[in-house]
């Protein structure tokens, strides 16, 4: 293996996951190069439009081509062109950002975001959302993945699964989970699991306090746009195929991502 | 974007006139990452060769090491290659789509090209409304006026953002405008029944930009060119007119090209974005 190409993208992952532009000094400190190697690096990365001068100084930031690959890393869930429709019109009817999230190894990734109308919204940029069981949008899918997998979830994440069981149980129980932060007392986010026969594939976060927890019955409006997009995805599951299923969940390492 | 351009210090110019054959390794797997970032799901390693104009042997190293550092993955056949998750990591803020001013300079460079009117027009609600247009001066034509909403399913511009529509979401904007308004001076077989309105959804997409002329308002002619998502879901449409005696359908015809040239960048990038059907610009 070439150790210039390995070179190029430790580069570009150094610029891709800094949060601000970086001088040449400061990445050749952090990936321990030369700075002169280091330049010639980014010579190279600017050549291919995957890293650019900020604002014609002497820092850099990723290119278009980075960008490019990052948005086509989401275009391939294809789920999301069923999904959207849906999310706008629980994003419209809700006033709260909604979600959609797939598991990619153990973790969640938000793939499509519908913003919703209200004055006060979540950020919710596209991108990892960490391990399954650490946000309520991974844990409506951990939930409902059987016991099989819940246990092999555990042993990953080196939890007792006697206590994952015993939060999983209310989501089972409920059929959705709630976001356990309650920024708002006694209301609460929520995602709701979308299933193709019977295994989850994805969840949809409604990520406000849109849910009254004294009154949790009360999601049939969302449960509507639900059971209509399940209904799509029975009728067309080659879109709802996650490109990365057969890869072992165990070796999906992400680090990366917001 | 062009490094060597705006290199500053003495030493930088020395690097940047040096031969890059050290790099040359680096170049291959950016190569190779690169024909990754179109909208295109896996690739296998002979139409990478034949497309990049490399070696079978070249294009299996670079691979090699893009799997091994997590940039690609094997796709589920094994045989071919697919995003892998590391580009993740090449996070920041998340872009936001502002069509209105990612489409001006596109939009003034075909108004440059034609020396005709040019609208840029996106779905707002069950409406098509134009946010930006170029009107060249004296006799010209003028549509719809800026922020003026027109229905779906009236005008041929219209139309052209519902064609790209999914079939159910054309159903249902049918359903919910029944009966449909009348709005134009005249009959008009194509916006006055669901049928009607279906057929010419069926013409439009039939074709990567419309050429159109109104057998009734026969005075000027137009090119209607859908801007979409990676779904194929509408954006925008970017409509260019002009008087028939400067731009009848002959001349739209023979421009088509180069217009469709000047739009394919914008056309291009906005694959990347999925389209919010409209609501996000209300």
């Amino acid at each position: 293996m070439s150790s210039s190409a390995t070179r190029a993208l430790k580069i570009l992952a150094l610029l891709g996951s800094s949060g601000e532009p970086l001088g040449v000094t400061e990445l050749a400190r952090r990936a321990g190069l030369p700075p002169g190697t280091v330049f010639r690096t980014l010579d190279a990365l600017q050549r291919g439009a995957f890293a650019e001068r900020y604002r014609s100084s002497s820092r850099y930031v990723v290119g278009p081509a980075a960008f490019r690959l990052r948005q086509n890393f989401f275009a391939r869930f294809r789920l999301r062109e069923l999904a959207l429709p849906h999310l706008l019109k629980i994003a419209a009817a809700s006033g709260e950002t909604t979600s959609l999230v797939v598991p990619i190894g153990w973790h969640g990734l938000r793939v499509a975001v519908a913003r919703g109308g209200n004055e006060i919204t979540q950020a919710s940029p596209l991108g990892t959302l960490g391990p399954l069981a650490g946000h309520y949008a991974g844990r409506a899918l951990l939930a409902h993945m059987g016991d099989e997998r819940i246990n092999a979830y555990a042993a990953w994440a080196n939890t007792q699964s006697n206590e994952l069981a015993a939060v999983l149980a209310p989501i089972q129980a409920r059929g959705f989970a709630i976001d356990d932060s309650r920024a708002v007392p006694g209301r609460s986010a929520l995602a709701l699991p979308v299933r193709l026969a019977g295994d989850p594939i994805a969840s949809i976060a409604i990520e406000g306090p849109v849910l009254d927890l004294a009154h949790t019955h009360g999601t049939a409006a969302w449960t509507t746009e639900l059971e209509a997009l399940e209904r799509q995805v029975a009728l067309r599951p080659e879109l709802a195929a996650n490109p990365y299923a057969h890869l072992d969940p165990t070796l999906v390492t992400l680090d990366g991502g917001t | 974007m062009d490094g060597g351009a705006s290199l500053s210090t003495e030493a930088d110019a020395r690097s940047a006139t040096r031969p890059t054959y050290r790099n040359q390794a680096a170049q291959r797997v950016l190569t190779v990452l690169s024909a990754f970032a179109v909208a295109e799901d896996s690739h296998g390693v002979t139409a990478l060769a034949r497309d990049l104009g490399m070696s079978k042997n070249m294009v299996h190293r670079a691979l090699s090491t893009l799997v091994k550092e997590g940039w690609l993955a094997r796709d589920s056949t094994g045989d071919r290659y697919q995003l892998g998750y590391a580009v993740l990591g090449l996070g920041g803020d998340e872009p936001v789509l502002e069509l209105g001013s990612l489409a001006r300079p596109y939009l003034e460079r075909l108004h440059a090209y034609t020396g005709e009117s040019v609208y840029l027009s996106v779905i707002m609600g069950d409406n098509r409304v134009t946010i930006d247009e170029i009107l060249p001066p004296g006799p010209r034509v003028l549509r719809s006026s800026r922020g003026t909403p027109v229905p779906l399913h009236c005008t041929k511009m219209s139309r052209t953002l519902l064609a790209h529509m999914a079939d159910g979401d054309i159903d249902e904007y049918l359903a919910r405008a029944a009966p449909l308004p009348r709005i134009l001076p005249f009959r008009d077989a194509e916006s006055e029944t669901a049928q009607g309105v279906w057929d010419d959804v069926k013409r439009i997409r039939a074709n990567s930009a419309v050429v159109w002329r109104n057998p009734v308002l026969t005075s000027a002619a137009y090119a209607i060119f859908p801007l979409l998502d990676h779904s194929s879901r509408p954006h925008a449409i970017v409509t260019v007119g002009g008087p028939r005696e400067r731009f009848d359908l002959d001349r739209i015809n023979t421009t088509l090209p180069r217009m469709t040239e000047i739009l394919a960048p914008l056309s291009q990038h906005l694959r990347f974005f999925p389209a919010m059907a409209g609501l996000e610009e209300i």
